[in-house]
């Protein structure tokens, strides 16, 4: 008796183990490709609703519950990088697209504008960027500014904290560093200074 | 899920394998994850040469005052002077205050002619003398003694009167000594021989767009541009211009001027004077040492009746005789006899308007212009151009010189207010285009600070503009581009004159005025007798002005009899002087001064011809300098210890030496222009510690600038933290594609097992 039983689990369970591991693994790679490409598929849809923002100078979600919309459009030619910011950097902004700090400058303006975006999505080409490189941010009203790259630093965000000095327009870009580790949630930032010219 | 111990042997393998993998794939990624959060402290302090400019970061540190490593450094300047030459030492005292081993990077000024041919690098007891080499081995050895932990000094030339000294391995709470030293001729004009050693660099307006790619190359407040590609090198990062002065400087001279001395002044520091007779004397700062913030001038006249005349100076090294040869045109000459065959001329003023020049700059240069204006009689014409950002003329054209004409120029000059950048190539451009009416002599006057660093593209502007043209350069404040000034003014076959003070306006003027308003000698020729081979170094000798002496270097084969005549055209005839070897001295350091005669007369050939960077002319003057010891542009001195210093695993940080605000100059300049980018080097990068209780704000200081005071200004005291960016979008796309391949193996394994046990 024990042994047929046995002999009835083993031809059971064996594949159901190996389901569990698969279905395990589909579910792991299937939210991975998830973000990777809700981060880019959205930037697509925000595209027209930015341009009717621009249009029309209102604000325009992408879809109707989107949480935030977009803000800004920056542009690095050299690198050809072409994305629209968010407002706001919470975590729903950011799965969708870089985001604008609320309660620091609008970028062009006096004081300091912070976008902050992913490391492995949208800011994952901060590490490209080279102090000279130029970057060009249109804000909802249609003003364009140019910015120029000073240098970059990597700052522990627990004792690193940003003022909204006015002595200059300047533009901050933040991402998590470093850029290939696996694991988010690391103390360490990434930051790219540039200056309004 | 079933019991584990219901399942057979393999099943149970199968499954512990599975799992063993997952939480090895797991731990494998928090390890690499934590190894890489790691290696961010390290990365921290490495950040320094270039991080954030501080506009809107402030770091936090557990350690106040815990800054960007800075190196303490004083200056001691050791100046004997043989007749027309100086000897100079100057010695550089760096001490490290700090506990880390640092690098030390000094960009500091010299005089535009020195011949820097001697560095000794002093570690305590120890002196080691340096080698020229070419600059890019003398690098190369430089560099590899600093990786090795040994301390080691490289001097190299960033403009003739720009030099930057690397000191590597200093100690913490080391002090480390370096001897630079050069020869120089003196000169001598309207009756006076002057000496000038700058201390601090005045900051330089750079021109052009900034080149990304070579960004980081030098430690200077500026970006590299197209226009001055160096420009990383020749801006040292300036102190709070509000704090204490930095960077002391003591002086000593010792006088021996070949003749019984009239009176000895210095412009800018109050100085003691002892005399050892006549003709001697020993000076000193009455302090024992002042901040290196403006120029140390001193001027001797002879005494009454002891004019120099002539003097041929010799000095003798291996093969060659080499003889600087100083020749004042004797009264015979008929540069005095102006009178009534005076030739009416058109004059064009430039005044530098740009922000460097705010501060007392501007008021010696308005008085210096209204004085030349008020000079010019009715049937000269005249025009001012203006210029910061771009360039204006006062007046469509020149116009006469007449009451009204310059009471309107008069107001016009007495509105304009320093500020903006210096473009001075608009303003040259539009002095040198319009030199169309010919009857006339034409005449242009340059009244600025100098403070540029594209000083080669503007001497080749004049080179190719200046037609019939002269153009004459008025060195404004207690800190000028001397190399810009002299050069300036040889490229515009004009002369140059300083002006520092208000209360040196009116004589430094009438100077100007005469050699502005006499005719000039010119056709000028060294004629040797008995057919001794020299070499004449300027090739073609410049015009030369009232109260100028002709100042050239000869080198002939040693012992030959040097015998021969000056010839020239004074406006009315041939004039003619004879020299002979009976006119002589001998004096240290001749060699050197021949040396730097001949680099320079290469330099100006090349840049005449454009052909500045053809591997002719580089190797041209490599092989002067290597043979005379002289730094270049193509060639450093190095010294290296030895001994090694640095021990293994220590760390070594930079530390590039701030230099003060200079004299006289506007600190608000420094919010609005140049000195906001300084902030860079200003920047303080902190060490994280693992201890979180103590967090503070630090600050780096910042120049007070107006802030609009609008709504936005209460948020301008909130501080912000820095958002999470990153996801596990990666992770799981491993972890996903692990355990699918897990899956399908076992799947595979499971298919092919045997029918039956």
């Amino acid at each position: 008796m024990k042994a047929v039983a046995g002999l009835k689990c083993r031809g059971l369970i064996f594949p159901l183990v190996i389901m569990v591991i698969a279905l395990a693994g589909g579910k792991e790679l299937g939210h991975g490709i998830y973000i990777k490409g809700k981060a880019m598929l959205a930037q697509g849809m925000l595209q027209s609703a930015w341009e009717k923002t621009l249009a029309t100078g209102q604000i325009h979600k992408a879809w109707p519950w989107a949480d935030s919309w977009p803000v800004a459009r920056l542009q690095v030619k050299r690198l050809h990088i072409d994305l629209l910011i968010l407002k706001g950097v919470s975590g729903e902004a950011l799965a969708f697209g870089p985001g604008q700090m609320d309660g620091l400058a609008r970028p062009g303006d006096r004081g300091v504008a912070l976008l902050a975006g992913h490391r492995d999505t949208h800011f994952a080409f901060l590490k490209n960027l080279l102090p000279g490189d130029k970057i060009q941010i249109e804000t909802e009203d249609g003003n364009s500014s140019t910015f120029v790259v000073f240098n970059h630093q990597i700052v522990d965000a627990r004792r690193t904290f940003i003022r909204n000095d006015r002595t200059a327009a300047s533009l901050i870009l933040s991402t998590c560093y470093p850029f290939d580790s696996l694991l988010p949630g690391g103390p360490l930032r990434y930051l790219v200074y540039a200056e309004k010219i | 899920m079933l019991p584990f111990r219901t399942l057979n042997r393999r099943s149970r393998l199968v499954i512990a394998l599975a799992t063993f993998a997952y939480f090895l794939t797991l731990a494998t990624m928090l390890v690499l994850a934590r190894s890489a959060m790691a290696s961010g402290p390290d990365l921290i302090e490495s950040v320094s040469a270039r991080a954030l400019h501080d506009g809107g970061l402030f770091l936090a540190t557990d350690e106040p005052g815990r800054l960007l490593p800075a190196l303490n450094l004083s200056t001691h300047v050791e100046i004997i002077i043989n007749g027309p030459v100086a000897r100079v030492r100057v010695r550089q005292t760096f001490v490290n205050p700090d506990d880390r081993w640092l690098e030390g990077i000094y960009t500091f000024p010299l005089p535009d002619k020195s011949a820097v041919d001697r560095l000794t690098l002093i570690v305590g007891e120890k002196r080691i003398d340096g080698i020229i080499m070419v600059k890019g081995e003398a690098l190369i050895i430089y560099q590899a003694a600093r990786s090795a932990g040994q301390r080691a000094s490289l001097v190299s030339q960033e403009r003739p009167n720009i030099f930057t000294n690397r000191i590597a391995n200093i100690g913490p709470g080391e002090t480390i000594m370096v001897e630079i030293e050069y020869q120089q001729g003196l000169r001598f004009d309207n009756g006076f021989f002057s000496l000038r050693f700058p201390t601090v660099i005045r900051p330089r307006y750079i021109p052009g767009e900034i080149i990304a790619e070579e960004m980081k190359d030098g430690t200077g407040w500026s970006f590299n541009t197209d226009q001055v590609p160096d420009a990383g090198h020749i801006t040292p990062p300036i102190a709070d211009p509000y704090g204490d002065k930095i960077n002391p400087v003591s002086i000593t001279i010792t006088l021996d001027a070949g003749f019984p001395i009239g009176q000895i002044s210095s412009a800018f520091h109050d100085v003691v004077i002892e005399y050892e007779g006549a003709s001697k004397a020993m000076i000193e700062l009455d302090r024992s040492s002042v901040p290196a913030d403006r120029d140390f001038v001193l001027e001797w006249r002879p005494a009454q009746g002891y004019e120099p005349t002539v003097g041929v100076f010799t000095e003798t090294i291996g093969d060659y005789d080499h003889h600087l040869i100083f020749l004042m045109p004797p009264d015979d000459a008929n540069l005095t006899v102006r009178a009534e065959v005076s030739i009416p001329r058109e004059v064009i003023f430039i005044l530098d308007v740009s922000g460097s020049m705010s501060g007392d700059a501007i008021k010696q240069a308005k008085a210096a212009l209204g004085l030349a204006i008020n000079r010019l009689t009715p049937e000269d014409r005249f025009n001012v151009i203006s210029f910061s950002n771009e360039a204006s003329m006062i007046f469509e054209r020149p116009l006469y010189a007449t009451d009204v004409n310059i009471a309107q120029a008069t107001e016009i000059i007495d509105s304009l207010i320093a500020d903006g950048g210096t473009e001075m190539a608009a303003a040259l451009s539009l002095a040198l285009d319009s030199a169309k009416d010919l009857d006339r002599i034409r005449q242009i006057i340059f009244i600025t600070d100098g403070a540029v660093g594209n000083e080669a593209k503007l001497f080749q502007m004049i080179n190719a503009g200046l037609g019939d043209s002269r153009l004459f350069t008025i060195g404004i404040s207690s800190t000028p581009n001397s190399y810009f000034m002299s050069e300036a003014a040889e490229a515009g076959r004009g002369s140059y004159t300083y002006i520092g003070a208000l209360d040196q306006v009116q004589e430094k003027m009438a100077g100007l005025f005469e050699k502005l308003e006499n005719p000039v000698l010119s056709d000028l020729e060294l004629e040797l007798k008995g057919g001794i081979e020299a070499l004449i170094y300027p090739v073609i000798i410049p015009d030369l002005y009232q109260g100028e002496p002709i100042v050239i270097a000869v080198r002939t084969p040693a012992g030959s009899v040097f015998r021969g005549r000056m010839v020239g055209q004074d406006g009315i005839s041939e004039w003619s002087r004879s020299i002979t070897h009976n006119s002589t001295g001998t004096a240290d350091g001749i060699a050197s001064i021949w040396a730097r005669f001949k680099i320079l007369d290469i330099n100006r050939r090349a840049r005449k011809e454009g052909s500045q960077w053809q591997e002719e002319t580089i190797a041209e003057i490599v092989s002067v300098a290597l043979a005379y010891k002289l730094v270049t542009d193509h060639t450093s001195l190095v010294a290296v210890d030895d001994e090694v210093a640095r021990p293994d695993g220590e760390a070594l940080d930079r530390a590039v030496v701030e230099t003060n605000l200079p004299d006289g100059m506007d600190p608000d300049f420094a919010e609005s222009a140049v000195l906001y980018k300084t902030q860079q080097n200003n920047i303080r990068v902190m060490t994280p510690s693992t201890s979180q209780s103590n967090q503070r704000l630090v600050s780096a200081p910042t120049f007070p600038a107006p802030l609009p005071l609008d709504m936005q200004s209460l948020q301008a005291e909130a501080e912000f933290a820095l958002p999470q960016t990153a996801t596990a979008a990666e992770l799981r796309i491993l972890v996903g594609l692990i355990l699918l391949l897990i899956s399908v193996a076992g799947f595979m394994w499971w298919r092919q097992r045997p029918a039956q046990i």
